[in-house]
């Protein structure tokens, strides 16, 4: 009789258990796992509408790494990940350490997070006008600055890219402050009062108990911002179409303009497999530096 | 003590600077993207610029809901969000007790490998996933716009993260007094997770609500695009831009953002909250 009752327990698990992943599970099959293979399959092939796909073997692969507008869109999201990545983690810092020491931070903390909330429609839409050379909030109020010399913004390929990471980074500095403001709350008043007992300064205290404990923070920080820079697409798609001459597309709207644009399927998935494997690269030199710097524990 | 006393006053002296400065960073567009929404064509392209609108110019808002059907993107925003958001809110639980509670055959292996399709980006999939929906004939369709969304991988990976924690003398009370794995599931699991529940559900709403690649690829017509799709029109397309100038442009964008503005005030608390467990424990 017990023997009976064990086995129906693991028999009623495995049914419980599969059913309530199935529908998750099949969605993962159809919607995920299927368009991988797929996906790797098409990059070999030169797609046809017609459903008669050619297999070209790594043909693909080669257009894509002799590509111009690929190359150009590499080196913009190197140029993008340098603009913004230590930009955005000084600005969510400063503000987050600013607000660690003061009461009444609440109204402050929504305000700051405003922005992160706001479609990227609708921010890309606003900046791009600010950003217009005569009319436009930017230009104004740098003349009020007194700096005549005003620059055409995303007319030109030398600001284009740079006006693009600063309305990134402003989009971006109120969600990443709320967690670094955690992280900084999170930090036992124990280890401040000891320093104060030792002498310590505040900026003693600050290199020696609160950078170092805010370093996990710092390396989630990094290693999201690394994987989201390849796949940036709605600034560009809404404020320049990746111009003027090219010195604003980047990955992933290349990938659209493939796809979409030229309805070169087959190309379009090699580029987004190219992308994949630099970033995955990139991501993984990440992780194993960042054993070095980052701080667990006392 | 002088000397100190000085001293922490000049800190908090660049403390509030700071905060001030990023205070107004932040807001200062978005002040003058409300202003300029009320501004007629002349005031709002004038050079140099001019701040204050003559008198609030209602015309603008009109217009942005009347020439382009604005109220359409609105709805289909609110169906595909909502739907989306449900369904996450479901299946996610659902597997993630699974995962978490429930030892079946295979159970580690199949989520390892779950896992791993987290790690492909959307660019890889989103080809094929679109040659689907050409395929099963949805483009254009409610189907396209929310059943490719109606699942997610992370919402498992989080809401699993959660039960682990969960001890289990709950579960073996609601057994011994025989509830069966549903019953455990809804009346006791779900309620002891509803902070993260309530964070993914947030997540995923914005997340919809603000996707723009998916519904562009997939939409052709006006009939069924959503909010983002639609307001880049504005900005795209040169067909509407015989009618459109800046003060429309503005008043669309802050028609646009207000309402997620004032749902995001309201239940800031859970959104903060969802953030920093999420961010704290990633």
């Amino acid at each position: 009789m017990i023997t009976k009752r064990k086995l129906s327990k693991r028999w009623r698990d495995n049914i419980a258990g599969y059913g309530f992943i199935s529908i998750n599970v099949i969605w993962v099959l159809i919607f995920g796992a299927g368009p991988i293979y797929y996906s790797f399959k098409l990059s070999f092939h030169e797609w046809n509408p017609l459903g008669t796909s050619i297999f070209i073997g790594l043909e693909n692969y080669r257009e894509v790494l002799s590509d111009w507008v690929f190359g150009m869109a590499f080196k913009n999201a190197l140029y993008y990940a340098l603009l913004t990545i230590p930009a955005g983690l000084i600005f969510a810092l400063i503000l987050a350490i600013a607000l660690s020491k003061i009461r009444g931070r609440l109204l402050l903390r929504t305000l700051y997070f405003l922005p992160s909330v706001c479609s990227t429609v609708a921010i890309g839409i606003l900046w791009k006008w600010m950003y217009n050379p005569d009319y436009g909030l930017i230009n104004t109020l740098l003349g009020y600055a007194g700096i005549a010399k005003e620059p055409h913004w995303l007319g030109a390929p030398e600001w284009a890219m740079p006006a693009i990471s600063i309305v990134v980074v402003w989009a971006g500095y109120g969600y990443w402050m709320v967690i670094f403001l955690a992280g900084i709350l999170g930090i036992p008043q124990i280890y401040y009062d000891a320093a104060s007992i030792d002498g310590a300064t505040s900026w003693q205290k600050f290199r020696h108990i609160t950078f170092p404990l805010v370093t996990p923070t710092i390396f989630f920080y990094l290693t999201m911002s690394l994987i989201t820079v390849w796949y940036q697409f709605d600034f560009i798609y809404v404020m320049t179409g990746g111009g003027p001459a090219q010195s604003t597309t980047m990955p992933a709207y290349v990938i659209y303009e493939a796809a979409f644009r030229d309805f070169r399927m087959g190309y379009a998935c090699a580029i987004a497999w190219v992308m994949f494997a630099i970033a995955f690269i990139m991501i993984g030199l990440h992780i194993l530096l960042s054993k070095k710097w980052t701080f667990y524990g006392k | 003590m002088k000397v100190s006393k000085w001293k922490r006053g000049s800190i908090a002296l660049i403390i509030w600077l700071v905060i001030f400065a990023g205070a107004i960073i932040t807001a200062l567009p978005f002040f003058w993207m409300v202003l300029t929404s009320f501004k007629t064509q002349i005031e709002a392209m004038r050079i140099p610029l001019t701040w204050f609108p003559s008198k609030f110019h209602w015309d603008n808002y009109r217009g942005v809901w009347t020439w382009v059907p604005f109220g359409t993107f609105y709805i289909n925003s609110i169906i595909v969000a909502v739907a989306q958001t449900t369904g996450v809110l479901l299946t996610s639980s659902l597997a993630a007790y699974a995962f978490a509670r429930i030892k079946f055959f295979a159970r580690d292996l199949i989520f390892l490998l779950y896992l791993a399709t987290m790690m492909i980006p959307f660019t890889v999939v989103i080809i094929p996933q679109y040659l689907l929906m050409s395929w099963l004939g949805w483009v254009d369709t409610y189907y396209a716009l929310i059943i490719p969304g109606l699942c997610g991988a992370y919402g498992t990976f989080l809401l699993r993260q959660f039960l682990i924690t969960i001890p289990s003398e709950m579960e073996d009370a609601a057994a011994i007094d025989g509830c069966n794995r549903l019953q455990i599931y809804w009346k006791i699991m779900l309620p002891l997770i509803q902070p993260a529940l309530i964070t993914l559900g947030i997540f995923t709403f914005m997340g919809s609500w603000n996707n723009l690649l998916w519904p562009l690829i997939v939409t052709h017509s006006e009939k069924m695009a959503t909010l983002p799709l639609g307001l880049s029109m504005f900005s795209i397309t040169e067909g509407w831009q015989i009618h459109i100038h800046l003060g429309v442009l503005m008043a669309a964008t802050t028609s646009a953002v207000i309402p997620i503005l004032i749902i995001f005030m309201i239940g800031q608390d859970y959104f903060v909250k969802g953030i920093t467990l999420t961010g704290l424990k990633g």
